[in-house]
């Protein structure tokens, strides 16, 4: 069975170029344009992995993950992507419970590579 | 009450009134005007921005199979990039949209999707419109086409950009000298020394992180520029030598120690210690009576890290200093080299003021020991 992955991207070009690539992968995705859209997702779908953008409009990716770890109690892996100069946040994530990250800019293969490891697929 | 009417009672007021209703008549209907011409604007733009948005998704749509579709033919590219050309690049603002869309994915890709964002930006010859952008007259155009050639890795344009480094906005020159090092990678090294002004800081950093996403195979030796007349360039190439951890420097950089400018000295300092030359400490702990106070706090920090403990004593005088600065980096570096715990304070003195025994409380805290 296919896994599903959210991913929580604010810009549009990095949302469709994700979802592209891991459909093409065979994922099935769910997109969500920003934390708040996310967390109204997760509430009614479990997806099998979470990708989130770390900066993003309105709730940010360190506080959707650490909704989906303290709030929701979720085990789901998270992988978050950064840019430059996000160092502090990315080990802010890792505390709250992020499970890897990708840094911008980033290999669409190398994205799949990883997830594909966290998935043990 | 007709318009006769009017008239009559305007005219049988006195001048000033007369005068006073004529301005507020004015007033509002400019008031009306000024209202009418902000709201259509904006109708305008926030209609533009929608369409804008929907060209670009479009853009985005289209773009991303020809980026991903490793396993499509030529022939399907070649089409594809056709019936793109055709069909929305005729327009001039629609192909700087796409540019900002190519730019854009560029910007956050690389290996192999890099490669082809490039390649679509090369076929659909868009750095046409980049190399336009080089001799618009507002210098803020200028800057966008670098940075759109210097993105895209359009080496060719080394040689356009180059003429902008001596430009007396410093902008467009900070942005050439940029553009350049991402085009030229460690060659642009001889344009840094060329540059007309003393490169900040901020520059320094954001070409550093340029450098440091190339080939380490390609690195020249940086000590050939520590001669350099421009002090700016002498504390860059500091800076290379120490990340690059070129230690065939080792005299170039001690040599620096006895530079006139202040600042140098202190980068050269920074970098013994960055290249963990342990052998020079002597060396610097001779000098440090002479030093101004940052250098003197620059050679406490190397101290702690390059000595054995051999400077024990020239530690704990200077802890006993009272300047705060100076005190607290000796005891910093006397616990990474001589001291365990706060009873080794106590051997210097009996009692501590208050300013010594909280740097005492502070150095010799659990979390912070290493």
């Amino acid at each position: 069975m296919s896994k599903t992955i959210l991913i929580a991207e604010d810009d549009q070009m990095m949302l469709s170029l994700l979802e592209f690539k891991l459909k093409k992968e065979g994922f099935v995705t769910i997109l969500a344009e920003n934390g708040k859209q996310a967390m109204e997702i997760i509430k009614k779908e479990s997806p099998d992995l979470f990708l989130i953008d770390i900066m993003m409009p309105f709730i940010n990716g360190l506080e959707l993950t650490s909704f989906i770890r303290n709030e929701l109690n979720s085990k789901v892996p998270i992988v978050v992507l950064s840019s430059a100069g996000q160092e502090e946040m990315v080990m802010k994530a890792f505390n709250l419970g992020a499970n890897d990250f990708i840094p911008k800019p980033f290999s669409p293969n190398e994205l799949i590579i990883r997830i594909k490891r966290i998935l043990k697929l | 009450m007709s318009i006769y009417w009017l008239v009559d009672s305007y005219q049988a007021f006195p001048l000033l009134v007369k005068v006073l209703i004529s301005l507020c008549l004015l007033f509002t209907v400019l008031g009306i005007t000024f209202f009418a011409l902000s709201g259509y604007s904006r109708i305008l733009a926030s209609i533009n921005n929608r369409r804008r948005e929907k060209i670009k998704h479009r853009y985005i749509e289209l773009i991303i199979p020809l980026i991903f579709e490793e396993s499509g033919t030529k022939e399907a590219y070649d089409k594809a990039l056709h019936s793109f050309r055709k069909e929305f690049l005729g327009k001039r603002g629609r192909r700087q949209l796409l540019l900002n869309v190519l730019v854009e994915q560029h910007d956050d890709l690389s290996g192999e999707a890099a490669q082809r964002v490039r390649q679509v930006y090369i076929d659909l010859e868009l750095f046409k419109d980049s190399f336009a952008k080089l001799k618009d007259y507002q210098w803020h155009i200028k800057v966008k086409g670098i940075r759109e050639l210097a993105q895209m890795q359009v080496s060719e344009a080394s040689k356009n950009i180059e003429g902008f480094i001596d430009s007396k906005n410093t902008i467009l020159a900070k942005e050439a000298l940029l553009g350049l090092v991402q085009l030229r990678e460690f060659k642009a090294l001889a344009y840094i020394n060329r540059y007309r002004y003393e490169l900040s800081d901020w520059q320094m950093l954001s070409i550093l992180e340029v450098l440091s996403s190339f080939d380490r195979e390609n690195i020249p030796s940086f000590a050939r520029w520590l001669d350099s007349e421009k002090n700016s360039m002498v504390i860059f190439c500091l800076r290379l030598i120490a990340v690059f951890h070129q230690r065939e420097a080792e005299y170039q950089v001690v040599k620096l120690l006895e530079n006139k400018e202040r600042s140098i000295r202190k980068e050269a300092v920074r970098t013994m210690r960055a290249l963990q030359l342990n052998n020079h400490v002597d060396l610097i702990v001779g000098i440090y009576q002479t030093e101004t106070k940052d250098v003197r706090l620059e050679i406490l920090g190397a101290v702690g890290d390059l000595s054995m403990g051999e400077q024990k004593q020239f530690l704990e005088g200077e802890f006993l200093q009272p300047d705060f600065e100076i005190s607290f980096a000796a005891a910093e570096a006397l616990m990474k080299t001589s001291y365990n715990s706060k009873n080794d304070f106590k051997q210097l003195s009996a009692s501590f003021d208050e300013t010594h025994t909280r740097i005492i409380d502070h150095v010799t805290h659990e979390m912070l020991k290493s």
